[in-house]
């Protein structure tokens, strides 16, 4: 990949890092990646050094379990967006956050056709994206509280002086939204 | 969990899943949805979908400057071997009976932890951080829980058997969520019920005696 004017396809750059540990594509990747994770963990309440620390640890992960990311499961975006929401709990806020581990073998199997299953997990990013711009500026608002700035729906209703009620059903329309994305995904 | 009916019917509230796919959700909590979401294929589809909600609004993000002392110091570190955190654990699922990750802070299958017991409730207390409470609750048939609320919310995933609550059945799987603003009596089926409790605070019984109940269990 070290041709210049390769396209800086997120996919690629982690497939040629998994592949030969590229670091052409790490510093690309990087690039692309990195301001992003630092606003984000800012926004989250870590200092600038917290934050330039928290970076090397999010894009080492990146770059030690490239060989995992995997297209058909999620975007590259959301892969890291996952990384830097993981290391940011274990860091800031010293807590666990429990997972399911998808090997179990008591995992209840998702029956549903495999495109189903695709449709839902690969987000089609355009379309993710254009269901966020349907939603409304309250809806909008719960989100951005919830996703950057770790606040549960009790402590937005807090912030926002509304009661409990009213920010989970703006949650709960803005997931709505989001699901007939989805559902429209599947049918089309 | 052996010969499973159906999918679960019961599901966290959106609200919940949105705050898990974030990050936002208390350890405690996490416990009982990510129990759950190995439970429930529907739940986890939603997660994914929450998740790569979060990666598109991280993607429009404005970008923050990086130095290149940081792409440097990382450069730094790629040869090194990756950290060696602790060796990732072999599943007990099996052998306990309940799927990851409650397997993971189970020391024994269901049927032989400890339960502190009074009349036909028996409590195990797990680990929680403070204000949270976790623990394994058994009720025997037909029994009901005395009437309580809780100074905060409650969430309940049922593992054996099934209880009724407000006229609503919950089954393996399901998850039950409770606010501080409802009193509930949950009445187990006839082969009674096993369940997972996470709960912010403590609960509240009315009347001195059931007062004296939920301290002696510690929840």
């Amino acid at each position: 990949m070290a041709s210049p004017d390769a396209p800086l396809d997120p996919a690629s750059l982690l497939r040629a890092i998994a592949e030969h540990q590229d670091r052409d594509a790490f510093v690309a990747l990087f690039r692309m990646f990195a301001p992003k994770v630092k606003s984000y963990l800012i926004g989250q309440g870590a200092t600038t050094a917290q934050a330039d620390d928290l970076i090397q640890d999010v894009m080492l992960t990146v770059w030690n379990k490239a060989a995992q990311f995997d297209p058909r499961r999620s975007s590259p975006t959301t892969w890291i967006f996952t990384i830097a929401r993981n290391r940011r709990i274990d860091v800031l806020r010293r807590e666990r956050r429990y997972e399911y581990d998808s090997d179990d073998p008591l995992l209840v199997e998702d029956t549903a056709p495999s495109g189903f299953q695709a449709a839902a997990a690969r987000q089609d990013e355009i379309q993710v994206a254009q269901a966020m711009e349907q939603l409304t500026a309250d809806q909008v608002t719960v989100v951005r509280l919830a996703f950057f700035e770790d606040k549960t729906h009790r402590e937005i209703a807090t912030q926002l002086n509304v009661p409990i009620g009213t920010v989970k059903s703006r949650m709960f329309l803005a997931f709505e939204k989001l699901r007939a994305r989805r559902a429209r995904a599947e049918s089309s | 969990m052996p010969n499973r009916p159906s999918d679960p019917s019961h599901h966290p509230e959106p609200a919940l899943l949105m705050e898990y796919a974030a990050g936002a959700t208390p350890e405690a909590f996490s416990l009982v949805i990510a129990t759950h979401l190995a439970l429930c294929p529907q739940c986890r589809r939603s997660v994914a979908e929450l998740e790569a909600a979060g990666g598109v609004a991280l993607g429009k993000l404005d970008s923050a400057a990086v130095g290149d002392d940081v792409l440097a110091k990382t450069l730094a570190k790629l040869d090194a071997p990756p950290p060696a955190g602790p060796a990732p654990k072999p599943s007990r699922s099996s052998e306990l009976g309940v799927p990851r990750p409650l397997s993971d802070v189970l020391s024994k299958p269901l049927e032989e932890l400890h339960f502190k017991r009074l009349g036909g409730v028996e409590i195990c207390l797990l680990d929680a951080p403070q204000p949270y409470r976790v623990y394994l609750m058994r009720i025997a048939g037909g029994v009901d829980v005395p009437p309580h609320g809780h100074s905060g919310q409650e969430l309940t995933l049922m593992l054996r058997g099934s209880y009724v609550d407000n006229n609503e059945r919950f089954a393996e799987g399901d998850v039950a969520c409770v606010d501080e603003a409802c009193t509930h009596r949950p009445k187990a089926d006839r082969e009674g019920c096993t369940c997972l409790v996470a709960a912010h605070g403590k609960m509240k019984m009315p009347g001195f005696v059931s007062g004296m109940v939920a301290r002696w269990f510690g929840i």
